[in-house]
């Protein structure tokens, strides 16, 4: 037999002894994480051949006190091992080279013998630094029990084929790092919940109610203590009753609209029931703000400050705040200031908002639409823009939403693509507490069968919307914050965006492909129609949300950096980069500081430490970059921009910080040097232009606003090169501007003030005239008070 | 005729004068009283932050003149949050979407924000 087929046939055998020993094991209670096949016992007499790692020691190297063996100087690994196999008196049935000092050695088996007794053989060998048997690992798959999670396509890993489901976030990759933390708490602001759900009720924290309309909030409740949801039908007298408040409105059933969203949010997992939740260990908060036909604005902010544990009049102090708040509800209308006021208080405390984009198609409802929150539009299984799913460039990124396929048109097909999720079937009234499912059961007007409802008073429907975009996102941050809970909500908000994948450019199931999306030109600009999603960040966000990505992203450390508040040309200051840290239960390894090409060159002392030292440049402007790296490996950069009189940047300075300011590119900037001088009609003055924060180093000159200058004022060359006009103009001082390819916003300025050439004859040396000597005597003043131009 | 118009103007003059008079007492007392503006032609619910930090409920006297600076009326309902107050505001204005009267009380250097108290909904 060759060497391969036996060592094929061995490792078969292996796998079948250890998974023989699977069912000898594994009683009691059921471990959440797949169960591992039990390996036979290592002291059981072995009857198939043993595949042990070996590590033979470096030649020349041997144990403590052990006597040198001379076939260590033996340079042929085979024979070394061979050798190996004869002096502990084993049968070799095979053998791998994995390194020139690391085999694994298949192992006859000896009659009698367990592995542990031939282990003990190999490890009494002075040649061997180590043996251990050659286990079987496996895969950490984390595929909940939830009777209904066949169905959750949207959590499991992107499917492929004819029924590619590219969108799915591949939660069940990322349980295998994380299934969340207890710690956590996510805020469904909402219209309450079924607080007696059974695949709710174990995650579920004590609510409140901010609803101050008794109509709109449906019970006697409200405002006070508890957030479970009543119902929200409307009926035909509630609209013309009600017209301020329900005017828009059409009769319709209950929505249980707040328990739809805290199943997905993070329903109890694992249990054989039900779904499963994006997170399994989160604890919910349920804020109630909506009831019938809505709600106001001003108990939404109200239910978003105290979820974040700020202080509202007549509510508790919330001893629950929540470090992550899904709001899945919005309107018309740019972003309000009220909205904006709100969002910052709560970002400020490290909190990230997850909102909806909106079902109509056009511009991004608010409050969505607000700067610091993350805003998620919906996507069909196909990865395109969902057509009800509104969209623009203050969505941050895509998940799921639901779409129907055909069901809309074609009777009795079910809805594939719903978001299968806790729901109650009351029509009105609260009733049995269920699923949604994949068609609309309507007793008194379904079209579809299997409803298996009990009466009229029932309804099962399926799941679609933006709101159901915007908890999968918010789960995935719960599953990011329980690895790294250090991130502040920007940081969420960014490493969600960058681990997004991009947007297919085409429809796999459409017969013919549909239009490229495009940033609404305003309200009436609607896209019903499911459409392409753009990879520029202007229609549907950055990219498809990714639950294993978010989580990679979010292993990574935090680059905090901690500047001098004020700086000056010349002064030696330090940059701290101590308050960094690693994620959970990881260590930062190294630091690394480094001036960046391109813009000014800055000196760094103490390079690789956590605080560097450097002396702030009196004219220029140029860029430091930090990096931290963990044990793993992973790291975080961050940019310190060095002008002469400012240091800046967007990384925290201390990781954990609450404290965020909304993330925003750097600003390109531009300096010019030597922002003043003098030169000669009959001499060129070389000025330089650097340009941070964009590989686009190129500027465009001009004098006294003339670009490239001219005859009268002077001349400048694309390489910054000034020849003076022949005679001194008037004023004699020219301003020359550099300004960035790249960012017209971005331009800087020198004084250049033109003298007379020296008089020929005479006794030689020049003279200048009386102007001249004024304008750069006053400019040397000035410029002993500011030595460099810079813009941004 | 000249008597009669003697004897009417007397009359005319009056009568508007007493009704300067209401409606002058009525506007003063309108940005404290809750409801104070049936007959206003606008009527909304609306946040407002203040340019100066507030306690937990906002100056009266401090609202009363940005109200009447803005010939509107304002009656404090509650704090939604830290400097988020909501007012009842009414004006004796045309339009009924109280689009003018937002705009003057935004031109208030002593108001950072005014918006409408807007109905939401839950996005499925």
């Amino acid at each position: 037999m060759k060497r391969s087929s036996l060592w094929m046939l061995s490792t078969a055998v292996a796998i079948c002894a250890i998974a023989a020993g699977l069912g000898a094991g594994g009683l009691g209670e059921r471990n959440p994480v797949r169960t591992h096949p039990l390996s036979s016992s290592l002291e059981s007499p072995q009857t198939a051949v043993l595949p042990i790692i070996v590590k033979l020691r470096a030649a020349g190297s041997t144990a403590a006190g052990a006597a040198q063996i001379q076939d260590a100087q033996v340079e042929d690994p085979h024979e070394r091992i061979a050798a190996l196999a004869t002096r502990a008196g084993l049968a070799l049935a095979a053998h791998r080279e994995i390194t020139t000092l690391m085999h694994v050695m298949l192992i006859e088996p000896l009659p009698g013998e367990s592995a542990a007794e031939t282990l003990a053989r190999l490890r009494a060998d002075p040649q061997v630094e180590y043996a251990e048997p050659d286990q079987m690992r496996y895969a950490h798959s984390m595929t909940p029990n939830d009777s209904l999670y066949v169905q959750q396509w949207y959590e499991q890993a992107p499917a492929s084929g004819a029924n590619a489901t590219p969108s799915a976030v591949d939660a069940t990759d990322a349980w295998s790092t994380t299934t969340g933390s207890n710690s956590i708490v996510i805020a469904d602001i909402d219209s309450g919940v079924r607080p007696d759900h059974p695949d709710l009720v174990a995650r579920l924290l004590p609510g409140y109610c901010f609803i101050h309309d008794a109509f709109i909030a449906n019970n006697s409740s409200c405002p006070g203590p508890g957030a479970t949801d009543p119902g929200d039908w409307i009926t035909s007298t509630d609209i013309s009753g009600h017209s301020s408040q329900c005017g828009k409105e059409m009769a319709g059933p209950s929505s249980w609209h707040g328990t739809r969203v805290a199943g997905i949010l993070g329903a109890v997992t694992d249990n054989n029931a039900g779904i499963a939740g994006m997170t399994w260990n989160a604890q919910i908060l349920p804020v109630r703000a909506l009831g019938k036909c809505g709600g106001q604005d001003s108990d939404i902010i109200s239910g978003m400050l105290w979820a974040a544990g700020i202080a509202v009049s007549g509510a508790p102090a919330n001893s629950n705040p929540a470090k992550i708040i899904n709001m899945s509800l919005g309107g018309s209308g740019a972003c309000t200031a009220s909205y904006q006021d709100a969002i910052n208080q709560i970002t400020a405390k490290g909190i990230l908002i997850v909102a909806s984009a909106g079902n109509e198609g056009g511009p991004v409802d608010t409050p969505g639409d607000c700067t610091g929150v993350a805003g998620v539009s919906g996507l069909r299984q196909a990865g395109t823009k969902v057509g009800y799913s509104s969209l623009g460039p203050q969505v941050a990124l895509a998940a799921p939403a639901g779409n129907c396929g055909d069901a809309a048109t074609t009777p009795q097909s079910a809805c594939v693509y719903s978001l299968t999720t806790t729901t109650n079937l009351g029509y009105h009234q609260p009733d049995a507490n269920d699923y949604t499912g994949q068609y609309y059961c309507d007793p008194t007007t379904s079209p579809y069968p299997s409803c298996s409802l009990a009466n009229s008073n029932q309804y099962r429907t399926y799941n679609l919307g933006t709101s159901f975009s915007a908890p999968i996102v918010a789960g995935i941050a719960a599953l990011m914050t329980a690895v790294n809970g250090k991130l502040n909500s920007c940081q969420l908000l960014e490493r969600l965006k960058a681990s997004s994948v991009p947007f297919p450019q085409t429809s796999l199931d459409a017969t013919t492909q549909p239009p490229v999306c495009h940033v609404p030109s305003g309200s009436s600009d609607l896209q019903n129609a499911e459409c392409i999603c753009t990879n520029d960040g202007k229609t549907c966000g950055a990219g498809m949300a990714n639950a294993p990505a978010a989580l990679n992203e979010a292993l990574r450390p935090i680059a905090a950096i901690s500047l001098p508040a004020k700086v000056s040309g010349g002064q030696s200051i330090s940059l701290d980069g101590s308050g960094s840290a690693a994620a959970n239960n990881h260590s930062l390894s190294t630091f690394e500081w480094q001036s960046v090409s391109g813009g000014l060159s800055v000196t760094i002392q103490g390079a690789n430490t956590s605080k560097a030292g450097l002396t702030v440049p009196s004219c220029g402007v140029g860029t430091v970059t930090f990096t931290v790296t963990d044990d793993q490996g992973r790291s975080d950069v961050a940019n310190v921009t060095v002008t002469p009189t400012s240091l800046t940047t967007s990384a925290p300075a201390t990781a954990g910080a609450g404290t965020c300011s909304v993330p925003a590119p750097a600003a390109v900037q531009v300096a010019v040097c030597p922002s003043t001088s003098t030169v000669q009609v009959s001499a060129n003055e070389t000025l330089t232009a650097t340009v941070v924060n964009t590989t686009n180093a190129a500027v465009t000159w001009s004098v006294n606003g003339v670009a490239g200058g001219n005859a009268t004022v002077g001349t400048i060359s694309s390489a910054g090169v000034y020849t003076p006009p022949a005679s001194v103009p008037s004023p004699a001082t020219v301003t020359i501007t550099a300004m960035s390819e790249a960012s017209s916003s971005a331009v800087a300025s020198a004084q250049v003030t033109v003298a007379s050439a020296p008089k020929s004859g005479g006794g030689g040396g020049g003279a200048l005239d009386w102007v001249t000597l004024l304008a750069a005597g006053m400019l040397t003043a000035r410029a002993q008070r500011s030595r460099c131009a810079l813009r941004s | 005729m000249r008597q009669r118009f003697l004897s009417v103007v007397p009359f005319r003059l009056g009568l508007v004068s007493f009704g300067l008079m209401v409606a002058a007492c009525a506007a003063s007392d309108a940005s404290q009283k809750p409801g104070a503006a049936h007959d206003a032609a606008c009527a909304s619910q609306v946040i407002i932050v203040f340019a100066q930090a507030q306690a937990a409920t906002p100056d009266p006297g401090l609202v009363a003149q940005i109200a009447q600076a803005a010939s509107v009326q304002l009656s404090y309902v509650r704090t939604a949050g830290p400097g988020l107050y909501v007012f009842s505001m009414s004006a004796a204005d045309a339009d009924s979407s109280c689009k003018d009267a937002l705009h003057r009380l935004r031109q208030d250097a002593r108001v950072r924000s005014v918006d409408v108290d807007a109905r939401r909904r839950a996005l499925d």
